[in-house]
């Protein structure tokens, strides 16, 4: 009991110093085990192939999750029509900005540094293409469109993430 | 749409993102261009790349550089110094595979040539 009062109280401890929850999870993902020490431990037994997938899917979810929430908080005339009597509409549009997603900015520079890294892995594997005179296309075809699906999802994300930044600065 | 918050707009610059996402544009354009024309098989990049990384990619890239231009004489110097305005002006086309890119580009000529002349003075004395 008293152990498992110390572990929440350094869960608590964790969350409330501005980490980022996205690297958090990104970890999560690479198969590391949480720590909230950041003692991370890499869970070797996940193949790569299954990590990179998930991954990929996380950032598919990151942009639909900002995309719902743009959409969300500019259809006025839902709010409107919702709205009960002893509210106004602005405390419900508030309320309704907490069923979106918001980010902090460790978040943001999360997402800076994976695109920057993945900005760098996607020109160098169209380097590596270039280098071979365009042939072996059958071996390079997964890792350059791999790469560029990442890429491409990590730049959906950048886009759309500075709208929810913006309040924090 | 505005554009992006001034910090947010450094942030990104600082953190050396604008170079990078210029140079991947250039990088992944050029692919573009060239397969067809120096591949032993002539080839499009869709063949190499599907359909979920390339649909929209340069109207993302678009989106992002206009965003980050609007107002900000660094960025605009950046893409000024290093040639990029010829390389962005490519994207003035109607393109299946990237719709409304036409429209973005309009949006970045305009947060290009709203600050910085020079940029009119050269689209001024190329194309009219």
């Amino acid at each position: 009991m008293i152990a498992n009062i110390f572990n929440i109280t350094n869960y608590l401890t964790y969350f409330q110093t501005e980490k980022s929850l996205i690297k958090i999870i990104w970890r999560l993902l690479d198969g590391y085990e949480f720590d909230p020490f950041e003692e991370w431990n890499i869970n070797e037994n996940i193949e790569k192939e299954v990590k990179d997938k998930i991954k990929l899917r996380f950032l598919y979810f990151l942009h639909n999750a900002f995309e719902k929430t743009i959409h969300e908080k500019s259809q006025t005339s839902l709010i409107i029509n919702y709205t009960p009597k002893n509210q106004t509409i602005h405390d419900l549009y508030d309320k309704k900005r907490e069923l979106g997603i918001n980010i902090t900015i460790p978040d943001y520079m999360f997402i800076i540094q994976m695109f920057n890294s993945l900005s760098d892995a996607t020109m160098l594997q169209i380097q590596k293409f270039r280098e071979n005179n365009f042939e072996n296309l059958a071996e390079i075809k997964g890792p350059l469109n791999e790469i560029i699906d990442y890429f491409h999802a990590i730049l959906k994300v950048k886009i759309l993430s500075r709208n929810f930044l913006s309040s924090f600065i | 749409m505005g554009g992006y918050n001034k910090i947010v707009q450094e942030v990104f610059i600082d953190n050396g993102s604008l170079a990078l996402a210029l140079k991947t544009l250039q990088a992944i354009y050029q692919l573009d261009r060239d397969l067809d024309k120096e591949a032993a098989i002539p080839f499009k990049i869709t063949d190499v790349i599907e359909e979920d990384g390339y649909f929209e990619l340069y109207l993302n890239f678009m989106r992002l550089t206009s965003n980050v231009v609007h107002i900000n004489p660094t960025a605009q110097d950046y893409i000024y110094d290093n040639d990029y305005l010829f390389l962005l002006l490519s994207f003035t086309v109607v393109d299946v595979n990237n719709p409304y890119i036409r429209e973005w580009s309009i949006v970045l000529i305009k947060n290009l040539t709203e600050s910085k002349t020079i940029f009119f003075e050269l689209l001024f004395k190329e194309f009219l």
